[in-house]
């Protein structure tokens, strides 16, 4: 476990958990509780979209484990971060304060850690309490579609800029032939943040706890383009003085625009044979813009026994088994968050999955399946 | 030779983008060293805003930050577009030069 402070006149340290789209922060943040933080451990999470499944597959049965209302931190002027860290504080009961020797705070992957340090660093001392302090920033960069990412979206630069530490997920994946593409990997990262400790997660050198254990988080290290962002955060503050201009740029729409996340949910389980060919044509047709699906279903063949699901972009990762269910919440859902495809084909092939109409699948072409969901036109 | 496939996707390249563009904004801004400066990208719904628009800062120490706006996303900013914001900021000061 983690040698922290537990000195209750210091500040709680709090940890930011960052990375695109898919990259593994849960799955590093449920590695990181299952193995070296102890359980007296705050864990935030916050998801983009209107319905959350992150909390259920982070598998650790904690009670302190809390989610945040959905949407995206960096959207949010004001103090989310600090009431959420204040809620889990309440949460643990009248010595709990006292007993909390780190908070992990996971955004979105959309976000843009710009605002959210910038909430961090401006922490009040608290009148009573301990207060909380930034103590790193931890960025998962997905090895195979990180440079997809970055080539696309602003914010996954960001995410790289303002760690202390980065976290190469999936490594194993790579093959001999993609050296060329993970060296220029390294290189943009270093780049865009030349300080920055790089660790590979699937090395043997691995350590787990040293990424999660809170240090002092220095702004000034991280580079002149952090400087900046901060310091454009700032002068884009809302002028509460100007009528009618108070929300500009604090709003719900920081990202770009026509990423959108839905839910499909299914109150009975999926046949499994079904559910892969749903796969199938989704890996098929949907390409880039399907940035994320995750999420929990249940098999006829297999009534009670849940399994997670993932995809980022084009990577596919099977159905896992999980070793129960995460809440009383039994239904098969899935979240899916995308740019610029339209839902109502995603829908329809999912209705007819949880339906089993073999005859859907049979009349569709993956490739007349990919055009129709760009287009928002009716299949015909 | 080498074809290049015109109806092959325009990589948006977010990174060398970036960087195009903050030498674009000194160069054009003629600004010295003691000037920093930083580029985003925000999207807003208010009325009468852009879905996207590239903001670009001006950070000197000891003075007001300079911010300026471009309404289009990161991606699509030209050369021409900056220098279109160096003119219209000279401009701007020459009218005013306390402002």
């Amino acid at each position: 476990m983690a040698s922290l402070s537990t000195d209750p006149l210091e500040p709680i340290p709090v940890l930011l958990l960052t990375g695109f789209l898919g990259s593994g922060k849960t799955t590093l943040l449920s590695d990181a509780l299952r193995s070296v933080l102890g359980p007296d451990t705050g864990v935030v999470i916050n998801e983009f979209g209107t319905v959350a499944v992150d909390h259920d597959l982070v598998q650790v049965g904690r009670s302190e484990v809390m989610q945040t209302t959905t949407g995206c931190l960096c959207c949010h002027a004001g103090s989310d971060v600090e009431e959420s860290l204040t809620k889990i504080v309440e949460a643990m009961g009248p010595d709990g304060e006292r007993r909390l020797t780190l908070m992990v705070v996971e955004t979105t992957g959309l976000a843009d850690p710009a605002p959210v340090v910038n909430q961090m660093r401006a922490f009040p001392p608290p009148a009573e309490g301990r207060g909380f302090q930034l103590a790193g920033v931890i960025t998962t960069v997905d090895a195979v579609t990180a440079l997809a990412s970055l080539d696309g979206y602003l914010e996954a630069s960001k995410q790289i800029a303002f760690a202390d530490a980065v976290v190469l997920t999936k490594t194993d994946l790579l093959s001999e032939g993609d050296r060329a593409s993970f060296d220029a990997l390294i290189e943009e990262i270093r780049a865009l943040n030349p300080t920055v400790a790089v660790h590979d997660r699937h090395a043997d050198d691995f350590d787990l706890h040293a990424v999660f254990s809170p240090r002092g988080y220095d702004v000034a290290a991280r580079g002149q383009d952090v400087l900046g962002w901060l310091a454009l955060e700032d002068a884009l503050a809302p002028d509460t003085s100007k009528p009618g201009h108070a929300a500009h740029n604090t709003g719900d729409s920081r990202h770009a625009n026509g990423v959108q996340s839905f839910v499909l949910t299914s109150d009975t389980p999926l046949t499994r044979d079904g559910f892969y060919r749903f796969l199938r044509t989704l890996q098929l047709s949907a390409g880039p813009k399907l940035l994320r699906m995750k999420g929990l279903v249940s098999f006829t063949e297999e009534p009670g026994q849940p399994y997670s699901v993932h995809q980022v972009q084009h990577l596919l990762s099977m159905p896992k088994a999980l070793g129960e269910w995460p809440s009383t919440d039994r239904r098969s859902r899935l979240v899916f968050i995308v740019e610029g495809l339209d839902p109502k084909p995603l829908r329809e092939l999912f209705e007819a999955t949880v339906h089993d109409t073999g005859s859907f699948f049979d009349s569709i072409m993956p490739e007349r399946f990919g055009k129709w969901l760009k287009s928002g036109k009716d299949r015909t | 030779m080498t074809f290049n496939n015109p109806l092959a996707p325009k990589a948006r390249a977010i990174p060398q983008k970036l960087r195009e563009i903050k030498a674009w904004v000194r160069d054009l801004f003629e600004l010295d060293d003691d000037t920093a400066v930083t580029v985003s990208e925000l999207a807003c719904r208010d009325e009468g805003c852009p879905d996207i628009e590239t903001v670009i800062g001006l950070l000197t120490a000891g003075h007001p930050s300079e911010v300026h706006r471009l309404h289009k996303p990161l991606a699509d900013v030209e050369r021409d577009d900056v220098a279109a914001l160096a003119m219209v900021s000279r401009l701007a000061k020459a009218a005013d030069p306390h402002g």
